[in-house]
């Protein structure tokens, strides 16, 4: 375990992931102003979204405590910013609740 | 004081910046925790404190790192390592269409706002509140170093942590919660929602590790059909 393979490692990792983010500025702007590309990003940001909030939670253990813990805090974030539309109230509020909950 | 002195030009962008720190805000409370505990992974995984810092600095792309950093130590063949950072960062190739209006359009800075385009400078872009390109890089280098400077807290605080953090993390589903809230609240569509936690619930059953893959995979499929159907109308 060298450092200049992990080195060598973190640089093509990095490429990587820099090349995809890069990936839909290179294609052609008839592409990217097509009324398929504005569909499809209007309607995917919310499904993005949606995956990433299940995304955090797929390590949840499958114990009814944890569980509920997750359910009640995320359903306090939601009844929070639904009622008050504060992104810092909602965020740590559920985040303090969920803390409580788990320790 | 100083932007008294600048005159306008400097009064907007220091506008710029405090609205770009008031919207990134909630983004240091949920990379502290994370960052923190990928300082503190790193060292018990035996890695070095430099491979970390640049990791978080250079790959800067959460997930994926805990899990190069997990597989460098183990010391996995270059060509495994970066496959598995394709396919745990492929999801990143839908981002930039959303926000292509948000990043400047030449220079340095596009390709900076493009190379630190991770999840949450994705979401905190898409939304409205995200005003013009400037504020798009301010808000990017700003996630970046909440990121770098979580990290360097943690491999700073090494072995000698015993806080209780359990629990904190939290704060990153909260975020993508309030986001999603956002969103919805502009064309209250309820069943894109429903949507992805379809296409999610069958990724998690098919393969947890990589739900989001599947997850926009199915959702694509789903949006093909979908608009198709609306311009067949």
């Amino acid at each position: 375990m060298s450092n200049s393979y992990q080195m060598i490692c973190i640089v093509i990792a990095c490429m990587i992931t820099f090349s995809l983010r890069m990936a839909p500025f290179f294609l052609p702007e008839k592409v990217l102003r097509s009324n398929f590309i504005k569909y499809i990003s209007e309607k995917l940001t919310p499904i993005l979204l949606t995956l990433l909030v299940l995304f955090c939670f797929k390590d949840t253990p499958h114990e009814l405590p944890k569980i509920s813990a997750a359910l009640l805090s995320s359903g306090l974030a939601i009844f929070l910013h639904l009622i008050k539309r504060n992104a810092l109230l909602s965020i740590s509020l559920s985040t303090v609740c969920y803390m409580f909950l788990v320790s | 004081m100083l932007t008294s002195l600048r005159g306008t030009k400097s009064l907007s962008e220091s506008r710029d910046f405090i609205k770009a720190l008031h919207l990134s805000l909630p983004i240091f409370c949920a990379f502290f925790p994370i960052g923190v505990a990928f300082g503190l992974v790193c060292k018990e995984l035996g890695l070095d404190w430099l491979m970390s810092l640049s990791m978080s600095f250079f790959i800067y792309a959460g997930s994926s790192e805990f899990i190069i950093a997990s597989m460098l130590s183990a010391g996995e063949p270059v060509f495994k390592i970066a496959m598995t950072t394709f396919l745990v960062n492929i999801r990143h190739i839908f981002y930039g269409f959303s926000v292509s209006k948000k990043i400047p359009q030449k220079g340095l800075l596009r390709y900076y706002t493009i190379a630190t385009l991770s999840d949450e400078t994705w979401a905190l872009l898409s939304s409205p509140a995200c005003e013009n390109n400037k504020m798009a890089t301010i808000i990017a280098a700003l996630n970046h170093f909440y990121w770098f400077f979580s990290v360097f807290v943690g491999v700073l605080l090494g072995k000698a942590i015993d806080l209780d953090l359990k629990g904190l993390d939290f704060c990153l589903p909260a975020l993508f919660i309030v986001l999603l809230i956002e969103q919805w609240q502009k064309d209250k569509d309820t069943k894109l929602i429903l949507i992805g936690l379809l296409c999610g619930a069958i990724g998690f059953i098919i393969a947890a590790e990589q739900m989001i893959l599947i997850g926009i995979l199915l959702a694509s499929i789903y949006l093909f059909v979908s608009y198709r159907r609306t311009t067949s109308e």
